[in-house]
C-alpha cells in the first residue's frame, strides 16, 4: 500500500512544466493576489505586456499560444491576471471592480516590473476589455511616459458602438440563416432576443452565445478546440499550468454579472493620446466589429506617421489564435520601428 | 516540490508505526495522500470513530487536517469534521460518503509577492494568507482488513469542497484522497 502510495505520489508530482517557463510572482494590491509570469527573451530588454479581456478573462490562459511563443524568441512577454479574475485570488470587493482601480492595479504592475527589470521598454498590448484598460491608462500622461507603444486588438475602447456593431453582426447573420432556413427556428429566437434586448449590457452572456454561434468569437470554427491552437484545450494545460480553470470560471462568472462596462466610452479623450500605435483587428470580428479599427484610428491623438491599422482577414475576435504568424509579423514590424 | 515528498512519505510511515490492530476498538487514524485539483500533492491526517455501527452499516464521526500545495497558485492547510456513513457492498468493500465543515487557509504558493506603495517604491510582502470557510462532500470506497497483525483499512475518496470567500465568491475546489486507517491501540 505504502509503496503504491509512493509510486503514485511521484507519478502525479514529477512532470515537465512547458506552461511555467520564466519568471512567476504575484502583484499584490488592495485585497487582490495578482500572478504575473514574465517569459521570452529578457535580454532583448522590450517587454510586451498583454492586458488580457473579459472583464473576468485570464492572461495566464495564453501562455503558450504559438503567436506568444514566436513573440518571445525576440522580446519578454508579460501575462497578468487582473483583479478578480483568471487565476488571481485574495478577497477584492465588488466595489473595487471599477475601471478606475484595474488602472491603478496596471499602473501598480508598470511600476513593478520596471523596478524588477531595470526599466525595460514596456509596449502595451490590450486585447478585447484590455483595449478599453489599456486606453483608460494610457489617458494619463504620467503613464504614458513609462510606455513605449501601443497595440490595440480588438479592443473595447468605446462600448456602446461596440455593442451596437455586434448586435447588428449577429442579426445580419440570424437573418441570413433564416432565409436559407438553417436552424431557423434557433436564429429566428435570436432575432426575438435582440428586438427585446436592444440595449443589452455586458453582463448578458446570451450575446456572446449568439456571437460566438455566428462565428464573430472564432471566424473559422475548425480551428476551435484543437490543443495545438488552443493550448486551453489540451489536457497538459488544463491540468499542469499556472492559469486555474476552476478558479478562471469562478472569477469570470463574479466580476462579468458585477462589473458592467457597457457605457465606457473613451472616444473623447483617445486624442490625449500620442503614443505609436498599432491597431490589430480580426476582420470578420463580431464581438467588436472591425470598423471599431478605424474608429480607434482616427480617435488617437497620435501623428499619423505612428500609427496604422492590420487587418487581419480570415480572423475573428481572437486573431493571435486564427492567424498567429500574420499578428506577430504586425507586432513584430510595430515594436522594430518604435523601439 | 521533492521535499513535500519526502516529508508526505515519513509522515505515513510515522503513522502506521502509532497504530496497530485491535478489532474491539472503534477508533481509528490514519494519513491519507491528498491530491487538490488532479495534480497537486498534499496530506491529510485523518481520525475517526464509530457511533453506531452493525454488520452492514457504520455511523461515523471524523476528523481531518492536512496541506496541499497547489504550485504557482496556493498552499492551503485545513482542518475539517466531518459525518459519514459506511455501508458494506461485499465483502470487506464498503462504499462511504462524508459531509464536512472546516477551515482552510490558503497563502500564495510559487513566485515572491510584491506591494507597490503610492509613491511607486517595491517592497516584498509577507501575505499571511487567507482564511476560508470550508464545506466539503467526499465520497468513495473502503477494503477492511481486519484481521492480522496490522488490521488496516484502506480508502479512495474523491473529494468536492468549498473556498468562501474567494474574491467575494463562492470557489469549488476538487481533490482526490487515497489513504490508510490503522485501528488505535488500547
Amino acid at each position: 500500500m505504502l509503496g503504491f502510495m509512493a509510486i503514485l505520489f511521484l507519478a502525479l508530482s514529477c512532470h515537465d512544466d512547458p506552461y511555467r517557463d520564466g519568471d512567476f510572482f504575484f502583484l499584490v494590491n488592495k485585497n487582490a493576489s495578482m500572478p504575473v509570469t514574465v517569459r521570452g527573451n529578457k535580454g532583448s530588454g522590450i517587454f510586451i505586456l498583454f492586458i488580457h479581456g473579459g472583464p473576468g478573462g485570464s492572461a495566464l490562459q495564453k501562455v503558450g499560444l504559438p503567436a506568444f511563443n514566436d513573440l518571445e524568441k525576440s522580446y519578454t512577454t508579460v501575462f497578468w491576471d487582473q483583479r478578480g479574475s483568471g487565476s488571481s485570488q485574495g478577497n477584492s470587493s465588488e466595489s473595487l471592480l471599477t475601471l478606475t482601480q484595474f488602472v491603478e492595479d496596471l499602473d501598480k504592475l508598470v511600476d513593478l516590473l520596471r523596478s524588477k527589470y531595470g526599466a525595460p521598454e514596456i509596449f502595451l498590448m490590450g486585447h478585447s476589455w484590455g483595449g478599453c484598460l489599456g486606453t483608460a491608462y494610457l489617458l494619463d500622461p504620467k503613464h504614458a511616459s513609462k510606455i513605449k507603444g501601443w497595440i490595440e486588438v480588438d479592443g473595447a475602447h468605446n462600448n456602446p458602438k461596440g455593442d451596437s456593431l455586434s448586435m447588428n453582426f449577429v442579426t445580419s447573420f440570424a437573418q441570413q440563416q433564416v432565409s436559407q432556413q438553417v436552424d431557423a427556428d434557433f436564429w429566428n429566437y435570436v432575432l426575438g432576443w435582440y428586438q427585446k434586448n436592444p440595449n443589452f449590457t455586458s453582463d448578458q452572456l446570451e450575446h456572446y452565445a449568439f456571437v460566438e454561434k455566428a462565428n464573430g468569437y472564432v471566424h473559422d470554427p475548425t480551428v476551435q478546440r484543437v490543443p495545438a491552437t488552443f493550448p486551453g484545450y489540451s489536457f497538459d494545460y488544463v491540468f499542469n499550468s499556472s492559469a486555474d480553470a476552476s478558479m478562471a470560471l469562478t472569477n469570470y462568472n463574479h466580476v462579468i454579472k458585477h462589473f458592467i462596462i457597457s457605457d465606457i466610452d473613451l472616444t473623447s479623450e483617445m486624442k490625449n493620446i500620442k503614443l505609436p500605435a498599432l491597431i490589430v483587428w480580426g476582420k470578420e470580428d463580431g464581438i467588436i466589429p472591425y470598423p471599431m479599427a478605424q474608429h480607434a484610428f482616427n480617435a488617437l491623438g497620435t501623428p499619423p506617421s505612428l500609427k496604422s491599422v492590420v487587418a487581419l482577414p480570415n480572423s475573428g475576435h481572437v486573431g493571435f489564435y486564427e492567424e498567429p504568424d500574420l499578428f506577430v509579423n504586425a507586432v513584430r514590424i510595430f515594436i522594430e520601428a518604435n523601439k | 516540490m521533492r521535499k513535500y515528498q519526502v516529508l508526505i512519505l515519513l509522515l505515513i510511515w510515522s503513522v502506521q508505526s502509532l497504530a496497530q490492530g485491535d478489532s474491539s476498538r472503534t477508533q481509528r487514524i490514519g494519513l491519507s495522500y491528498l491530491s487538490e485539483g488532479g495534480f497537486y500533492p498534499g496530506f491529510a491526517f485523518n481520525y475517526e470513530q464509530k457511533l453506531l455501527a452493525n454488520q452492514s452499516f457504520q455511523l461515523l464521526l471524523a476528523a481531518k487536517a492536512g496541506a496541499y500545495f497547489h504550485y504557482q497558485n496556493h498552499t492551503g492547510i485545513f482542518l475539517m469534521v466531518q459525518s459519514g456513513q459506511r455501508f458494506r457492498i461485499h465483502k470487506k468493500l464498503y462504499f462511504e460518503h462524508f459531509l464536512g465543515v472546516g477551515y482552510l487557509q490558503s497563502f500564495l504558493n510559487g513566485g515572491d509577492a510584491y506591494y507597490v506603495n503610492a509613491a511607486g517604491q517595491v517592497q516584498k510582502t509577507n501575505s499571511t494568507g487567507n482564511g476560508h470557510f470550508m464545506p466539503s462532500i467526499s465520497f468513495g470506497l473502503s477494503y477492511d482488513h481486519p484481521k492480522g497483525q496490522h488490521p488496516f483499512m484502506v480508502f479512495v475518496r474523491p473529494m468536492v469542497f468549498w473556498q468562501i470567500p474567494f474574491n467575494e465568491a463562492s470557489l469549488v475546489q476538487y481533490a482526490f484522497e487515497i489513504g490508510t486507517l490503522f485501528k488505535l491501540k488500547k
